[in-house]
């Protein structure tokens, strides 16, 4: 009869609580757009979903205050263990705990609940727990949607929440968050990209809290699309935002959804962002993550300097695109055009084979892009001669600015096959250096600048006997 | 007098020294830009599975980009105005290219301080020009 009891009690609890959700939300409930554009009103639904959850999970009364409390400490003793269990690196507990929160869609509700309110003290156990709570609920949801209520998933509240906590509160969760991976991608995935970035864009002064999740979304590989609605909501935050992260969030999802129209617009917000490097970059990482490769690499070689190296290399590991980058260069060159775009999209054939990086370095007009074909292709482990043989080669013919290379431009070349090159190149990437100190018709300050790298890369034995020119 | 005339007309269209210099200057300053280091978007999958409710989510142990640039600081010509000066180039630096791997020991697996990440130098990436503000009129 008990058992009858409770049975009732606990379903009259959850209808009342639905009851009480659907009245909040028929009226708030539309599209991500027009949802976002107004302040979030969540805050207090989630207060009457946990007075109505603790009353639902007992069975008392609302009058019950005593009651109420009661089940608050017992949610919160089991957030104490989780939170012991992670600092005693214990994951069968952890497992434990995490499944015993996450069985009801109202806990972990309740759990962000007490973190809104500042219930669970900073730095103790369960405070640490309630960061494993909320960020593995968020993370079950992509396999298991049992924490959906009323049509709302937990992972969505969790992000409208993390927009009004303030970065002490919010960031721990967010970084624990950002770390889980459910089959290899973010468990809060590229789904969410244009929330989080239309909440950045809203909740500016705890914009940073999303930082973490962002840049895991980003990093993730996925395909970053979006529908015809989104995309304007996502394009009204790139008309607006001046926050380097929100503006990359929003243009990876536009120039993956649609890079024939949100390219210009990228490249027309990167000529107006030269004061701010910041967001010149992020414009940069976002056309070279998420815009399709062959008009990337266009763009890419209209934009990039030399901040951008980063951008590139990334760009050159994406499929396709170091042939695009390679069809892009040889186009520029036939042209004899833009040199600062041809040296970017050399930096971005890493992955190149040694012929083709050595005839750029051997035919190119411009000394800035045969040293830049050098340097991409020392940056591996080599054993092979020939890009110390085709720098000596340059440098030699250095009188001639149509097909030699400066002392300060092999420099940096030479070092790189000191620390890349199989033992034999790096010996005689040594002699070289060993030479250029020793060679009176080189300058002085170039002969300098030649023993300063020398002694910071060569064992003290492979220069005994040599001294600093003068 | 059209002689004389004709003298006052040319004094008069005859550009002043300074106003032809002045077409000249770009009137910009090189700007500081602050020593930064960048990690790429790619990251190194640094993590352990935990079984929950019987899928896998992998917990990541932070943030390891595959590579990261550091660039040294420098002074940029971004086009800040600056009436009579002009950006000049005075070299070119290194930007240091450094690869990354999983640190898989010490700390705690699952917390949130443990770095993961250890980074090499793996060489120099390519090279950022280094400007210095000079005046257009260096004789004044």
């Amino acid at each position: 009869m008990k058992i009858l009891l409770s049975v009732c009690a606990v379903c009259v609890g959850s209808i009342a609580l639905l009851c009480c959700i659907a009245s909040r939300e028929r009226s708030s409930r539309s599209p991500l757009g027009t949802a976002l554009s107004k302040p979030w009103e969540g805050a207090a639904v989630l207060d009457e979903i946990e007075a109505v959850a603790a009353r639902a999970e007992t069975g008392t009364s609302v009058s019950q205050a005593s009651d109420e409390l009661r089940f608050d400490d017992d949610l919160i003793e089991r957030l104490r263990a989780l939170g012991r269990a992670r600092a005693e690196g214990d994951m069968q507990a952890i497992a434990k705990h995490v499944e015993s929160l996450l069985t009801a869609p109202t806990t972990p509700r309740r759990v962000l609940g007490f973190v809104r309110r500042g219930r669970l003290g900073p730095g103790t156990f369960e405070a640490d727990g309630a960061v494993l709570a909320i960020a593995f609920a968020a993370a079950s949801e992509v396999k298991r949607p049992a924490l959906t209520l009323d049509g709302k998933p937990f992972t969505r509240e969790f992000l409208e929440n993390l927009g009004e906590f303030d970065l002490e509160t919010g960031m721990p969760i967010a970084n624990f968050a950002a770390g889980l991976q459910v089959g290899g991608r973010p468990a809060i995935g590229v789904r969410w990209l244009p929330l989080i970035a239309v909440l950045r864009d809203q909740f500016t002064e705890h914009a940073a809290n999303f930082d973490p999740l962002v840049r895991a979304i980003l990093s993730g590989g996925e395909v970053v699309e979006a529908a015809g609605d989104v995309a304007q909501e996502l394009a009204m935050v790139l008309d607006t935002s001046t926050d380097p992260l929100t503006v990359k969030a929003a243009l990876a999802i536009l120039l993956a959804t649609n890079a024939e129209a949100y390219l210009p617009v990228a490249e027309d917000i990167c000529a107006r962002s030269a004061a701010a490097p910041g967001l010149k970059s992020a414009i940069i990482e976002a056309v070279a993550g998420h815009a399709p490769v062959a008009a990337a690499a266009a763009s890419l070689a209209r934009i990039a300097d030399s901040n951008a190296f980063i951008a590139l290399l990334s760009f050159g590991a994406r499929a396709g695109a170091a042939d695009a980058a390679a069809r892009e260069y040889s186009a520029l060159l036939a042209e004899g055009t833009n040199v600062r775009g041809r040296r970017m999209l050399v930096s971005a054939l890493s992955g190149e084979a040694e012929p083709v990086l050595i005839g750029i370095a051997e035919t190119d007009p411009a000394p800035v892009v045969r040293q830049q074909a050098l340097l991409t292709l020392t940056l591996r482990p080599t054993d092979s001669a020939a890009s110390l043989a085709t720098m000596r080669a340059r440098h030699a013919a250095r009188s001639d600015p149509a097909s030699g290379m400066t002392t300060v431009a092999a420099l940096p070349v030479a070092g790189n096959l000191v620390r890349n090159g199989s033992p034999r190149v790096r010996a005689e990437a040594i002699q070289w250096f060993k030479n250029v100190v020793l060679d009176t018709s080189e300058s002085l300050d170039d002969r300098t600048a030649a023993w300063t790298r020398l002694v910071s890369q060569a064992r003290p034995e492979e220069i005994v006997g040599l001294e600093r020119p003068r | 007098m059209k002689v004389f005339l004709a003298l006052v007309l040319c004094a008069c269209l005859a550009p002043l020294p300074f106003a032809r210099a002045d077409q000249e200057c770009p009137n910009v300053k090189a700007s500081q830009v602050a020593a930064h280091v960048q990690g790429a978007d790619d990251s190194n999958q640094c993590s352990i599975g935990i079984s929950i409710f019987g899928f896998e989510i992998s917990v990541r142990f932070g943030a390891c980009p595959l590579n990261q640039t550091i660039t040294p600081a420098h002074q940029a010509c971004n086009g800040a105005a600056s009436p009579g000066n002009m950006c000049v180039l005075t070299g070119n630096l290194d930007v240091q290219l450094l690869k990354c791997e999983c640190n898989f020991f010490g700390g705690s697996v699952i917390g949130l301080h443990l770095p993961g990440c250890d980074c090499q130098e793996a060489g120099t990436a390519g090279t950022v020009e280094d400007f210095k503000t000079a005046s257009c009129y260096p004789e004044a």
